[in-house]
């Protein structure tokens, strides 16, 4: 089997219902007509290939199989938020009840039995589903675990606890391709990390999203990380760590952008403002041609979400108070336009390049 | 079929670990209060319900069957005094820019900081070690203020015979002498260090001292001699006191109004003794009710 993943065998599986249609539309058209073996050599190897991607992974045939299984990821994504809301709460209903020997046994043996049960789940469970509704509940013990291990004997908090839940998450989520697990250990690697870097300085850790700055390091790193190590076997999460990276790196520059005054930088507030309204629309801009460029349409978008929040941020700061309000909406309205003209014409460029072979 | 038979060989790495991964957080977790709570714990103090209040239960907390206490300290501000102001945050007078470059505060000088700059005028919190006193000099000097600040309001009530706004001043300090020799908490915080050997071999009295951790920032003010550093305490890092089961049965007769909340002849209605460890943080020794 040359599919290295679910991911890639439900791109392969695409293509093909995608090329059918195709196939089906050009003899229609009588522009290519298959002839009888043709036709059947071309559905016998491609039954051979849905039987055996089958065989391997739960993946979607049709476009109805797609959609149930959209539903069917919302319904363990809510499952599993509100089983985990519920042990949490079951556990706060009774722990006064118990004596700490027994509070320790059961929040150490919740983390431990649902990971285990994680485990024997991901090995029956083909789609997926199940092991991942599991999974989350197994992560949300472990963080109830060592959180109320922290109220139960007035521990001192610490950075460090979000090291094992990110370990946890992530474990989970590589052994089980489950996105959202993904993006729980991505969260707890992001306050550590800015939790680190703010101490360097001396702050307390909780106090890191106070100084935008610590966010920079761990925003690159997570942006450059599928780059580093290949993720093509895993679904979305190379586009997980590109999105946070960005949004990692742009939100706290939003922040210093109109708050100068909170950064490292022992100069002007004025400038630090200004200097990283700079920054902000370059690095939008950067993020929108790469994007294109790798043909990332995540990294595409959120450059671009990022580019219009900028601009939009610095129009309400120049004109929001000298503007009739009907000229502000106005000009915000012929701005947005440009913007389709110029991503138009970025297209038209784009499919001429296409066209003549070149990226 | 058996569980070897049933798992594939990776599926067996992740298991071990992710096993080897929560054991060995749990056993950390753990020895770090093992630690804490090794030997003769290095304070030992008794409080009342006045430094140690009932929790306070809303919303989905009522659900909450744990009960922690909240511990109430309190700071002497200069000038801005508040009786029973129990949240362990403040300006204290001793906390000055002395102090703080001692806590390790790179300062600028004042003409430097002198800018729009709200990093300059105040820095972040950083933790350090404080020192609690329990029913000390800091208590008395509040009691004492109480009882002046009585006298000077009687006064004058008696030389503005009939005029309401002086009777009222002079009961609502009544009051507050009241509550500070009857509700409000004992618990002051007198001092700050980097070193806590250094703070414990300062305050030696047995059972009137504990060191524990707190967030401490300096801040840039306006005085009368110009602007100035000071030293402000943001609170402490542990606020309140889980309580271990075998005590729940004295709280559960009392309804969770707080004596400090409600000092309508409420009296204390509950003694904590409280230990605290090598890593500064504290647990409940015995309860005992009065």
């Amino acid at each position: 089997m040359s599919m290295s993943g679910k991911s890639a065998a439900q791109q392969r599986v695409d293509r093909i219902r995608a090329f059918n249609q195709e196939l089906e539309g050009l003899a229609h058209a009588r522009v290519l007509h298959l002839s009888a073996e043709q036709r059947e050599a071309v559905n016998a190897h491609h039954q051979t290939l849905l039987e055996q991607l089958r065989s391997h992974f739960d993946i979607d045939s049709t476009r109805q199989e797609k959609q149930l299984s959209l539903g069917m990821r919302i319904a363990s994504f809510l499952g599993a938020l509100a089983l985990s809301a519920s042990v949490f709460f079951l556990f706060l209903q009774f722990w006064g009840t118990l004596g700490t020997a027994s509070q320790v046994a059961i929040l150490s043996g919740a983390s431990l039995v649902t990971f285990v049960v994680t485990v024997l789940v991901g090995t029956r469970d083909a789609s997926g589903y199940y092991t991942k509704l599991v999974g989350l509940i197994a992560f949300a013990c472990f963080v109830l675990n060592i959180a109320l291990f922290g109220e139960i004997f007035n521990i001192t908090p610490t950075d460090n606890a979000l090291l094992p839940w990110a370990a946890l998450a992530l474990m989970l989520a590589y052994s089980y391709d489950a996105r959202l697990l993904q993006v729980a250990g991505v969260l707890c690697i992001i306050a550590f990390v800015a939790a680190r870097v703010g101490t360097w300085s001396g702050m307390y850790w909780i106090h890191f999203g106070e100084r935008p700055e610590n966010f920079f390091p761990v925003a690159i790193a997570l942006f450059f990380l599928p780059q580093w190590i290949s993720h093509e076997r895993f679904t979305g999460f190379a586009l997980s760590y590109r999105v946070f990276g960005i949004i990692t790196l742009l939100l706290p520059m939003l922040v210093l952008a109109n708050w100068g005054y909170i950064s490292y930088l022992p100069i002007d507030a004025g400038i630090i403002e200004g200097g990283y309204q700079v920054a902000g629309f370059v690095l939008s801009g950067a993020f929108i041609w790469y994007g294109i460029r790798r043909g990332w349409n995540h990294v595409v978008y959120t450059g671009i979400t990022f580019f219009v929040i900028f601009l939009y941020t610095k129009f309400f700061d120049w004109w929001w108070d000298v503007m009739p309000k009907y000229l502000f909406f106005l000009v915000l309205g012929l701005v947005a336009i440009l913007c389709l003209v110029l991503l138009k014409r970025l297209r038209v460029t784009q499919q001429r390049h296409t066209e003549e072979g070149r990226p | 079929m058996k569980l070897a038979d049933k798992l594939p060989a990776g599926q067996w790495l992740v298991l071990g670990l992710g096993i080897a991964l929560i054991v060995v957080t749990n056993v950390v977790a753990l020895g770090g209060v093992a630690y804490n709570r090794a030997g003769q714990p290095e304070a030992v103090v008794t409080l009342s319900e006045r430094e140690l209040g009932m929790p306070y239960r809303y919303g989905m907390l009522r659900e909450n069957t744990g009960i922690q206490l909240h511990l109430n300290c309190r700071i002497e501000d200069n000038p801005s005094y508040t009786y029973g102001y129990s949240d362990c945050s403040g300006i204290p007078e001793w906390f000055d820019r002395d102090k703080l470059i001692e806590l390790g505060f790179g300062l600028r000088s004042e003409s430097e900081a002198d800018t729009d700059r709200r990093s300059y005028r105040s820095e972040l919190p950083r933790p350090v070690y404080v020192v609690l006193e329990f029913d000390g000099p800091a208590y008395e000097r509040a009691v004492v203020r109480a009882e002046r600040d009585l006298a000077e309001r009687l006064d004058l009530m008696v030389s503005n015979p009939g005029k309401a706004q002086f009777q009222s001043a002079a009961k609502q300090a009544q009051k507050t002498l009241d509550d500070e020799r009857q509700h409000s908490s004992r618990l002051f915080v007198i001092d700050a260090g980097q070193d806590k050997s250094a703070l414990q071999a300062k305050y030696t009295t047995t059972g009137r001292y504990i060191v524990m951790r707190a967030l401490v920032r300096p801040l840039l003010r306006d005085t009368e001699q110009g602007e100035q550093w000071i030293g402000f305490v943001s609170g402490l890092l542990i606020d309140s006191i889980n309580v271990p089961v075998q005590y729940h049965s004295i709280f559960e007769q009392f309804d969770t109004v707080r004596v400090s909340d409600n000092p309508g002849g409420l009296a204390p209605r509950y003694e904590v003794q409280v230990a605290v460890g090598r890593r500064a943080e504290p647990w409940i020794q015995t309860v005992r009710k009065l």
